[in-house]
């Protein structure tokens, strides 16, 4: 403590973790951004000298601002979606005294160590055109046509809104858990029924976990690629996608890094706005 | 309030968490229908119900190799992330420096990263490095990638501890590094035990770094997975094994509630930023 | 105990080894050589093991070491470890050893060094000296014989009504081999690749889908999704095995030519293995097995298809009314071909 409690310590004793980060983090990084900047070599995976052209590429790339466009939608639908279950969740978890509680946890992360290859095969049979859910609708005649869940948007949301949502559950159950519970009791002793507690007193307090569980699935979602290329068929284009492409089949790793750059600018930019958005409706909303 | 809508109200509820968990249990089943059917690949109508994908010892003993190695692994990465993660998180609780809001979001930005630019660049390091060999840069790779989510835990459950409890035990003349060892570091204890189990969780999940960057003869069981996935589908034998993980996590999160109490570690196991 | 008590496994070792050295008194009792190969996992692995491997461990004291992944994703991994190369071998397709050859990562072998490479023929032989092609496939139409009564017999075949609504083709990582092969069905040349385009603008809102990996691919035929598609004949044999009612047709315009090579990787210790297991590729027997379980085209003359192979695995004279693909073209200007897919053909998908 005594080391810290100099105006230096801070930094004598976060050296050896920030190193630890520069080596394993920031330096890949800086790999990946002096491959981005290279001069494009054909039938090279990058090449030498220092130019823009790579990014030149990425932007006038004819569906950048649509891809673009089209990743952060779904991060945003998937954002929302995992809130909507998440939240009912969580309040779920955090009020129920009895067994049913530990039941409800284990459901939520039990998905976790389940391959997400194999729940992405998971969906498609259930949801596609000829899958479970759409034959039974058919034959109890509730349509009469196949409703197209996946190999769409609505698939690569449904697909990340499971694969993310332990996530969200827990992040608020954190915020949860440092709420007063006697605060809930006198509501309720008060004659408030459970949801207006969960509205009124409840919801303001685990604001700050609803944040920084948005911000984390955002983060994730817009990221990851196994399951948009599973289950958005190959027609539903993301950045991510769109880098792999370049690693996975034209070899071209200086188009492919610069793309990432491109993803990585845009994910923080987009995390920072929201992180300073929320934080002043929250001063303005809850009173603070 | 009438006690009558209450009641509606809870029971609506209870509608509602009941058809989110069959939301999340969804897919679960299918890999668990796939894993009893005597077909090598899931076919409707089932054809009948075997249990013998679970019993090819033969087949199986791949994946035992790949989970054991997967748990080596993925304790290292936890132990390794968990000393940087206490470091930080505590220093970053406890002090006012300059500069302290861009070091916060630089230890998080391996979340940022697209995991497959980090994969191809780690590689290429580690390649031209040529320190490491085995199991370390699997390792290491993952306590970057696991720290992030320790940090967090940690920071916030050490925001929470009451300061006057270190200035009591400095004042009774107690040195520093022992009130770090005797008294704050037991207080933060229960963020640190959130911390280790979201670090190994993460560790033990993560497919794209075990691919690229296990050694040879040894890969963690998601990269085995996603890589005989990725070639045969929802084979059977991959059903047999998705459903003995499910087991496998519930016997753990048994073993956790018996001894920690469940939902406390799951409470604190993600903190918000500040 | 400083010597430790004999466990079962310490006697049971013991056992097999002199059983070994009885009925093997030749083999070298030297630590076996460790010989590391980038290849194809799941049930390929098995297959490919079972056919072939297991014979080099056997015959060459070698331990075998899998290194899992698809092609591209281990020549990626040869390019970023170049430094230091952990891999003695490495599977790619033809795409990807070009990259290879041009960074400098694969070392040639000696052609003179392979055992059976005279039944071989030259055009299976690499024209730079780097390991000769293997796991010979095909790339043609592949179709669900219980939901296609009458299928098509041609490349072209399939812009015919009958078929829209059931035909897959590559999405994201086989569009610049459909595009060359279309090309080459409506003009006879593989490099007017605007009337490819212009094609399959008419085709693509016609499609029951995209796949992207094989078990995708393999998904989508088994939930009745699609019940056509281009698509390689070793995969569909493969399916065929596990009982998958799968059926590779001949197009009227020849297959492609999907070759795989085993390469070196440059700076190994083991070229030596590599050209041994690549021998043992063209021995006609080991070959025929090869065939049943993963079914690739034997490469050598020697290999004679036993009866119940004929018809499901292509014949040679098959194999030489084949194209190839002008790979040196494709990996030119593929990635102005990616942009005009993603562009133009991928999303009259949608409907």
């Amino acid at each position: 403590m005594r080391t810290i409690g100099r105006p230096w310590g801070p930094y004598i004793v976060l050296a050896l973790p920030t190193t630890f980060f520069l080596a394993l983090v920031a330096w890949p990084l800086f790999l990946l951004l002096r491959m981005s900047l290279s001069v494009p070599e054909r039938g090279r995976v990058f090449g030498v000298g220092l130019s823009f052209d790579n990014y030149a590429e990425v932007f006038t790339n004819p569906i950048f601002l649509e891809t673009l466009f089209v990743t952060f939608r779904i991060g945003c639908w998937v954002s929302v979606c995992t809130l909507l279950l998440g939240f009912p969740l969580a309040i779920f978890i955090w009020r129920s005294k009895t067994r049913v509680r530990a039941l409800v946890l284990f459901i939520t992360l039990a998905p976790i160590l389940v391959s997400v290859v194999v729940r992405a095969y998971g969906w498609v049979v259930l949801l596609s055109n000829k899958g479970l859910v759409n034959s039974f609708l058919l034959y109890f005649g509730i349509i009469d046509r196949p409703i197209r869940f996946i190999f769409n948007e609505t698939g690569v949301i449904i697909g990340m809104v499971h694969v993310l949502l332990p996530f969200m559950v827990l992040s608020i159950l954190s915020s949860l858990h440092s709420i007063d519970k006697s605060l809930e009791d006198a509501a309720t002793t008060l004659g408030a029924t459970p949801f207006r507690v969960s509205i009124d007193i409840v919801l303001p307090l685990v604001i700050p976990g609803v944040v920084a569980g948005v911000i984390l699935v955002f983060i994730l979602a817009v990221g990851s690629f196994i399951t948009p290329v599973l289950l958005g068929g190959q027609v539903v284009m993301t950045l991510p996608i769109l880098a792999l492409q370049q690693f996975q089949t034209t070899f071209n790793w200086a188009l492919g890094s610069a793309i990432a750059m491109v993803l990585l600018a845009a994910v923080l930019g987009m995390t920072l706005l929201f992180e300073r958005v929320m934080r002043k409706r929250l001063l303005k909303g809850v009173g603070r | 309030m009438t006690k009558g809508l209450g009641g509606l109200q809870t029971a609506a509820f209870g509608l509602l968490i009941a058809l989110i968990c069959f939301f999340i249990l969804a897919p679960l089943l299918v890999v668990l229908m796939a894993s009893v059917s005597p077909t090598s690949y899931l076919s409707f109508p089932p054809q009948g119900f075997t249990l013998r994908w679970f019993t090819e010892t033969g087949k199986l003993v791949r994946y035992w190799e790949a989970f054991k190695f997967s748990i080596q692994v993925a304790f290292f990465a936890t132990t390794l992330s968990l000393v940087i993660a206490t470091t930080v998180g505590i220093t970053i609780a406890r002090t006012e420096f300059v500069g302290k809001a861009a070091l916060q979001s630089f230890f998080l930005s391996p979340i940022i990263i697209p995991e497959l630019a980090l994969a191809l660049g780690l590689l290429q390091y580690f390649s031209q490095m040529g320190a490491f060999k085995g199991m370390m840069p699997l390792v290491l790779a993952h306590a970057a990638v696991c720290a992030p989510y320790a940090i967090r835990t940690i920071q916030a459950a050490a925001m929470k501890v009451d300061r006057n409890l270190e200035d009591c035990a400095l004042s009774l003349g107690a040195k520093p590094a022992r009130v770090l060892f005797d008294v704050t570091i037991p207080l933060v204890r229960p963020g640190i035990v959130a911390g280790a189990i979201m670090a190994f969780v993460m560790s033990f999940d993560n497919v794209t770094l075990s691919i690229f960057l296990s050694a040879p003869g040894s890969i963690p069981l998601p990269g085995l997975l996603y890589i005989e996935a990725a070639d045969t589908g929802l084979s059977s034998t991959l059903a047999a094994v998705s459903a003995m993980l499910v087991v496998f996590m519930g016997c753990m999160m048994l073993l956790v509630e018996k001894f920690m109490g469940l939902e406390k570690v799951a409470a604190t196991s993600l903190h918000e930023n500040k | 105990m400083r010597y430790g008590s004999p466990t079962r496994r310490s006697v049971l070792a013991g056992a097999a080894a002199m059983a070994a050295s009885i009925a093997m008194p030749n083999v070298v009792r030297a630590a076996p050589r460790r010989f590391i190969i980038g290849t194809n996992g799941g049930v390929s692995y098995e297959a490919f093991y079972n056919a072939i491997l297991r014979h080099l461990e056997q015959r060459h004291n070698v331990e075998v070491v899998p290194v899992f992944g698809g092609g591209t994703e281990l020549m990626n991994r040869i390019l970023a470890e170049r430094a230091r190369p952990t891999l003695d071998c490495v599977v790619t397709f033809q795409g990807g050893w070009l990259i290879g050859k041009a960074e400098g990562v694969l070392e040639k072998v000696n052609y003179n060094n392979i055992a059976n490479i005279a039944d071989v023929p030259e055009f299976l032989h690499d024209p730079d000296g780097y390991a000769p092609y293997v796991n010979l496939g095909a790339w043609g139409i592949v179709c669900d014989t219980s939901a296609i009564k009458v299928p098509p017999r041609s490349f072209k075949a399939l812009w015919d009504p009958q078929y829209h609504n059931k035909l897959m083709i590559g999405g994201i990582s086989h569009w610049q081999i459909t595009l060359a092969a279309m090309s080459h069905a409506w003009t006879g040349d593989q490099h007017n690749i605007d009337v490819a385009f212009q094609k399959l603008k008419e085709l693509a809102p016609k499609l029951a889908g995209f796949y992207g990996t094989t078990s995708d691919a393999l998904t989508k035929f088994q939930q009745g999704i699609a019940s056509l598609a281009t698509w390689y004949s070793y995969t569909a044999h493969k399916a065929a095995q596990e009982g998958m009612p799968l059926q590779f047709i001949f197009p009227e315009e020849g297959a492609f030519l999907y070759p795989q090579a085993y390469h070196a990787v440059k700076g190994t210790q083991n070229v030596d293995l590599v050209e041994k297991m690549i021998g043992l590729i063209y021995d006609p027997e080991l070959s025929i097995a090869y065939a049943r379980s993963d079914g690739y085209i034997p490469c050598s003359r020697r290999a004679v298809l036993p009866d119940d192979l004929k018809g499901k695995i292509l014949s040679f004279d098959q194999v030489l009314r084949s194209n190839n693909w002008d790979w040196k073209f494709t990996t030119a200007n593929q990635g102005a071909w990616l942009t005009r897919w993603n562009a133009e053909i991928r999303p009259l998908m949608r409907g």
